[in-house]
């Protein structure tokens, strides 16, 4: 059975990645409540946070900022270095901040019945 | 060296993508985001040229990266009302946020409050000069301040409060609105009851003027700091509504046709008023003038608004 066990750790990996990928716009939100970040201070922080196993693709990411710029509940500004690249720095709009609570309580409510859900042994 | 081995790596990633300016702008984010991970990798003892090409790997497929992040922003003709209409009023009625009790009750307590505030003042007015007690100044002096706590209060309860088309405000922030607005109400309120029975307007700015100036420097400061807090359909709906405003800018013979048939409308009506005016009297002329509103009005719906229906019409094929 030694194949089968390695095709479920892939397969585990893919559904953790699923999973993070559902929750990208609510990820960025998170990172951007304490102050404005630009776009490779963002991708670096859930990189590091997720301790480099799962990584979101920054074209997930460029996608999300485009989609929560659209949708207000994020701003976008350039900032002034004078050298190299300038910046693009997103900063959280007070929609961002009440979005992201509502999708953080959701998500515990959720995880608490999906706990309880496979944990069912049938009768 | 490493910036230039990037710069063209980026240029050749581009390379075939026809350049709008939302693709450049995307492009010139992500040059940024390219010559951070470059330094981060050269920091980490990875060859410059290797590190550029790492990077720019990392990226992916970008034309695929191009097309992801500027989805739907697909030209849609500029006058036709597209889905996000429809779907506002639907949604509109999906986000639908009942009142809570709670708040109901609470703004109701609050404008007793206010109300109540003045009742010492009114109290002491209302009596004749002989039988009012002194007792009851520093009330009527010192109440109305209240009034400043209560206006706070449905300020800072109503900015917390989810809307159908707004998200509620954090309550830190909702909070420090509400203490500015109780500063500037109770300012003006504690000040204009003290020029009343004092009966000289300078004790207002003594008593009134420090607490107005410093709750409207901090309500200012507010102002100009607020971010976004309407919900995405709204955003959706305003933007809708820019592209439809802008049909004459689209449309240069339907503007010139609206500005002649302006000038008919107001030339008609003018002459209709005078003709009234002088024969039936000058009262009745009134209604040639509100016609003539009624006419404008009318002509800029049916030109600004009514242009999909017509076309529509203009486009169906004879049988």
């Amino acid at each position: 059975m030694q194949p089968a066990s390695d095709l479920t750790g892939g397969k585990a990996d893919a559904f953790a990645a699923d999973l993070l990928r559902g929750h990208t716009d609510t990820i960025v939100l998170g990172v951007l409540r304490a102050r404005d970040r630009y776009g490779f201070e963002i991708y670096k922080a859930i990189r590091d946070a997720t301790g480099g196993d799962y990584e979101i693709k920054e074209a997930t990411l460029y996608a999300a900022y485009r989609r929560l710029v659209k949708d207000g509940l994020v701003e976008a500004y350039w900032g002034d270095e004078s050298q190299g690249g300038r910046r693009k720095y997103y900063r959280i709009t007070d929609a961002g901040r009440a979005v992201y609570r509502r999708n953080v309580d959701a998500w515990v409510a959720t995880r608490s019945t999906i706990d309880s859900l496979l944990d069912l042994k049938g009768s | 060296m490493t910036n230039i081995s990037v710069h063209r790596l980026l240029d050749d990633a581009f390379a075939g993508i026809a350049v709008t300016p939302d693709v450049q702008d995307l492009k010139e984010e992500i040059r940024a985001n390219l010559l951070d991970r470059v330094a981060e990798l050269t920091a980490q003892g990875v060859g410059a040229d290797d590190a550029a090409r790492r990077a720019v790997d990392e990226l992916g497929d970008v034309r695929a990266l191009v097309a992801e992040a500027t989805a739907d922003d697909g030209a849609r003709s500029p006058a036709a009302p597209g889905p996000a209409v429809v779907d506002a009023a639907a949604a509109a009625a999906r986000q639908r946020v009942p009142v809570r009790p709670r708040y109901v009750v609470g703004v109701i307590v609050a404008s007793v409050v206010i109300l109540l505030a003045f009742v010492p003042l009114i109290w002491i007015l209302s009596l004749t000069a002989e039988r009012a007690e002194a007792g009851w100044v520093p009330l009527a002096l010192a109440a109305p301040y209240l009034a400043g706590l209560g206006v706070g209060w449905i300020v800072a309860a109503s900015l917390r409060r989810e809307t159908a088309a707004h998200y509620a405000m954090p309550w830190r922030r909702a909070a420090a609105y509400g203490c500015a607005t109780a500063l500037l109400a109770a300012g003006a309120a504690g000040g204009t009851v003290s020029a009343v029975l004092f009966a000289r307007p300078s004790a207002a700015f003594q008593l009134g003027l420090p607490l107005v100036v410093a709750g409207g420097a901090w309500l200012a400061y507010l102002l100009a700091t607020q971010t976004n807090r309407r919900k995405p359909w709204v955003l959706e709906l305003e933007r809708e509504h820019a592209q439809v405003g802008n049909r004459f800018e689209h449309d240069p013979v339907a503007a010139a046709r609206f500005g002649i048939y302006t000038v008919v409308v107001w030339g008609v009506t003018a002459a209709v008023f005078l003709a009234v005016g002088f024969t039936a009297g000058w009262l009745w002329a009134l209604t040639a003038v509100l016609l003539g509103f009624a006419a404008q009005m009318l002509l800029l719906a049916r030109m600004l608004f009514g242009g999909e229906g017509r076309s529509a019409h203009r486009v169906r094929p004879v049988p």
